[in-house]
């Protein structure tokens, strides 16, 4: 009889049919971290800092110390469907104050990230695709402009330019922004996708003298795939074949690997009917789903890469390009792209592997932009900040004020990071203030059926005898997960960049203090304009 | 000081017994003299506990199967898909499974809502009798006739569709819950010309339009107030995964408030919305709704003789 009781539902507004979980997948997958740009930077990064990491493993501790995040952000998602991220969450479960704090944290951090993505377009995106196709098609001109092209000069000015390009497709609406946000990612895939077709058809040996033609030129050496190795170890490394991996160089590697697979988590940013409202499985598995393909592909793909140039090769131009770039004689950086374009050793496949590179970029930087126009809305309707912030041009319809003001912080993060070494100083402050949205969410998690009973008695999760402990599990996770994260970053301050270790744990004090003391001056003057911020997220009592 | 004026407002809180009982505790709880409930007020859908000739009790509801044994576990189960928004009803299996048409269970639906108004009315009598909060309550597009009927039945209630109310012998409120054309062609539905018109029906009954509220359940068309997944065939359209949002709201309410300039604008129906924009130098206030979620979406709005002082986004 169950099976055929069921509710009747009359026609009325709003009832659609959500978006597939495929769509959802995508996003995870395409707009938050286009993880190619993850493995041909950061884990490749990984090798120069911890030449014996068992990276294989460290993607995977990558994926599990990641579920926090994924478990605590998914389930409340779930159970607040039409609002999404941070703010909101720790905001009304824990305290406003602290919300704030939460996400002045992520918007520092998005702000510094959209100005590194920025400097990106020639650092490691046009200057190498320029480097790779001159040095592989014989034009010594292009090798010229791409190592020019990388000088500050030139990436502030050609960040600007994009800069500038991106605010008018920004400006010129959702749908626009969202169109070129996919072309530039599936142009990037294209290329990706050249490259591990030309790696898979490639064999050690082919792959050894295709290495050899190519850098004999730089290196005049004949076996330059040994020579890398010898200079290396001269320089000092050790190989990871002879010694066995190393669990701290592991260790230290999870830092990396998390830092690429868990911000799929910001799925939860999407608020309304892309959302199951009762679904908290879709929700949960939506984020970890998209973490764990990108964690599975990020292993395919170094596997495959390790199998064709060789772990110790792999690690031997990591460590040279890293540790003792005047030892790297080569004009470009060794990366997966400047390898499969190499390999395939054809002008336009070359070209499409080089270039296509490039169009990563625009997709990572939207998505941090995004996220900071995001806070500035939601710190605007809520009084925090002037409701011009939020406000809408009416030719336009985009929100135009918010655009600029993110436009010019992402130019001042781009100028600081082309020509000053101490962004990277402040940088690893601002990976750190992006972790701690986990954090703070993780504790609304746990707080949430305590603090905000009839929160959580209206969820369908409330319904469940094991909804508590899944919140707890997931904020425990969460907090376990930024403890780890701190831990690894100031036990490998000098590799992950931590530099000054007592600069993050300032910078930490000086976000409470900020953050506390944004909320309650904002707070004092609304309050004399007659607006009583602390009724905002106030429960009204139904009784 | 002059003394400040406030209105409380929400919208669509579409049948949730948590936020109807919320919104009439708003008065007391914000300070407001006016309560105003703009539209949606109605739930969608009704969810039989059906109990079988061996005496138990049934009930699939969001998909999943629900058993409750006892009184305590009924009711508690009952009190949860209210929350929702949803009306349970216990039935037994035989009377169930003569409610085999469309036309029967839609009767059953309108008697299932009229108890629960007539509920409703008399809880917002109960508490709200003698203390000096007014109380109002428009009708949305997706609200049946009867909701006009059964609330007019209560003293405390007033409902403000489609004629001007006096507020503070300052300002008038005019109010519509009528929409334009939705995809689900719901009860309160008119063309952009039609609603136009209605509204300027309204707008020219105003002694002064320029210190008027509108509360027009259909936020304005392309204000930021308005913006929802674009739909082909009631399936979310996507791109890269992420929802296309597009401008749904309604060009006659745009127009009618960039021509006469009310000093606020109210509005619902768009429950991803949440969001304030100055449509020319009329603010529009759109809080978006939680309902299912238990959270009353509300906006606090306060005037110093004339002059409004302060609106503000609360969730309460």
């Amino acid at each position: 009889m169950a099976e055929q009781v069921s509710g009747y539902v009359r026609k009325s507004t709003g009832l659609v049919r959500s978006g597939s979980f495929q769509d959802l997948f995508i996003f995870g997958l395409s707009s938050v971290s286009p993880f190619p740009m993850g493995l041909a930077v950061s884990l490749f990064w990984a090798f120069a800092v911890f030449p014996h990491t068992n990276i294989i493993m460290a993607i995977v501790w990558g994926v599990v110390i990641s579920f926090g995040g994924w478990i605590s952000f998914g389930l409340l998602s779930a159970i607040m469907p039409r609002v999404g991220g941070d703010y909101l969450y720790v905001s009304r479960i824990v305290h406003p104050a602290l919300g704030f704090v939460s996400n002045f944290g992520a918007f520092f951090s998005s702000c510094m990230a959209a100005g590194y993505w920025t400097a990106w377009y020639t650092q490691i995106g046009l200057g190498p695709a320029f480097s790779i196709f001159g040095a592989l098609t014989g034009h010594p001109g292009l090798v010229t402009l791409g190592s020019t092209i990388v000088q500050p000069i030139w990436v502030i000015l050609i960040g600007l330019v994009m800069i500038v390009l991106m605010a008018w497709v920004q400006s010129a609406g959702i749908k626009k922004t969202l169109l070129v946000q996919n072309i530039c990612f599936y142009v990037g895939m294209v290329g990706f996708a050249v490259a591990i077709v030309v790696m898979l058809a490639t064999s050690r040996d082919t792959f050894v003298h295709s290495f050899n033609a190519f850098a004999q030129t730089y290196t005049h050496d004949p076996d330059s795939y040994n020579l890398m190795l010898k200079t290396a170890g001269d320089a000092g490394l050790t190989f990871a074949s002879k010694t066995g991996f190393f669990k701290l160089d592991t260790l230290g590697s999870i830092y990396i690997a998390g830092g690429i697979i868990s911000y799929t988590f910001w799925t939860a940013y999407l608020a309304g009917e892309m959302k199951s409202a009762q679904s908290v499985k879709r929700q949960v598995g939506l984020m970890a789903g998209s973490g764990i393909v990108t964690g599975v592909l990020l292993i395919l793909c170094t596997l495959l890469f390790m199998k064709v140039v060789g772990n110790d090769f792999f690690t031997a131009v990591n460590y040279l390009n890293t540790a003792a770039p005047d030892k790297w004689l080569l004009p470009v950086k060794p990366w997966y792209n400047f390898f499969a374009a190499m390999i395939a050793n054809n002008p336009i496949v070359s070209a499409i592997i080089a270039f296509s590179f490039f169009f990563f970029i625009f997709p990572g930087t939207f998505i941090n932009v995004a996220m900071a126009v995001r806070a500035l809305f939601a710190w605007s309707f809520d009084g925090l900040a002037p409701l011009k912030l939020s406000e809408v041009n009416e030719k336009t319809h985009s929100p135009i004020i918010a655009i600029v003001i993110i436009s010019v912080l992402t130019l001042g993060a781009t100028i600081w990071t082309a020509l000053s070494a101490t962004f990277f100083t402040v940088w690893g402050v601002a990976i750190l203030f992006a972790y701690l949205p986990i954090l703070f969410v993780g504790i609304a998690a746990i707080v949430l059926p305590f603090r905000r009973k009839e929160f959580y008695d209206a969820s369908l999760l409330g319904k469940s005898s094991a909804g508590k402990v899944w919140l707890i599990i997931g904020g425990v996770w969460a907090i376990l997960e930024v403890a780890l994260i701190l831990f690894l970053g100031f036990r490998f301050s000098s590799q992950l960049g931590w530099t000054s270790w007592w600069m993050i744990l300032l910078a930490v004090v000086a976000l409470f203090v900020f953050g506390y003391g944004y909320y309650y001056i904002a707070k004092a003057i609304r309050k004399r304009q007659g607006r009583d911020l602390s009724l905002v997220f106030k429960q009204i009592p139904p009784e | 000081m002059a003394k400040r004026f406030l209105i409380y407002f929400t919208t669509d809180i579409h049948g949730s017994e948590v936020c109807f009982r919320k919104f009439l505790n708003a008065g007391k709880f914000y300070g407001a003299q006016v309560l105003l409930l703009g539209g949606d007020v109605t739930g969608k859908m009704i969810v039989p506990i059906v109990r079988g000739s061996d005496g138990r009790m049934k009930c699939n509801w969001l998909g999943q199967s629900y058993e409750p044994r006892g009184d305590e576990e009924v009711k508690r189960l009952v009190t949860t898909i209210r929350a929702c928004g949803h009306y349970p009803y216990v039935i037994e299996a035989q009377e169930y499974a003569l409610l085999d048409t469309r036309e029967k269970m839609d009767a059953k639906f309108v008697s299932i809502l009229r108890a629960s108004l007539a509920e409703w009315a008399q809880l917002a009598e109960d508490r709200l009798k003698g203390s000096g909060i007014r109380c109002l309550i428009a009708p949305g597009n997706d609200d049946l006739s009867l909701v006009d009927e059964v609330l007019s039945q209560c003293p405390v209630i007033e409902n403000p569709e489609g004629r001007v109310t006096e507020l503070d012998g300052i300002h008038e409120l005019i109010a519509t819950g009528y929409s334009n054309p939705t995809p689900w062609n719901t009860e309160r539905e008119l063309a952009e010309e039609a609603l136009e018109e209605q509204m300027e029906c309204l707008f020219s009954k105003l002694r002064d339009p320029s210190h008027a509220i509108a509360s027009l359940h259909a936020p304005p068309y392309d204000s930021g107030l308005d913006m929802a997944p674009a739909l082909k065939d009631l399936k979310v359209q996507t791109s890269g995964g992420q929802p296309l949002l597009v401008a749904v709201g309604s060009k006659a309410v745009r127009h009618v408030i960039e021509k006469h300039q009310p000093q606020v604008g109210l509005h619902g129906h768009i429950h991803e919305s949440r969001a304030i924009a100055k449509v020319g130098r009329t603010i529009c206030i759109n809080p978006g709704s939680e309902y299912t979620e238990g959270i009353l979406n509300g906006a606090l709005i306060g005037f110093e003789k004339e002059k409004l002082v302060t609106w503000q986004l609360v969730a309460g």
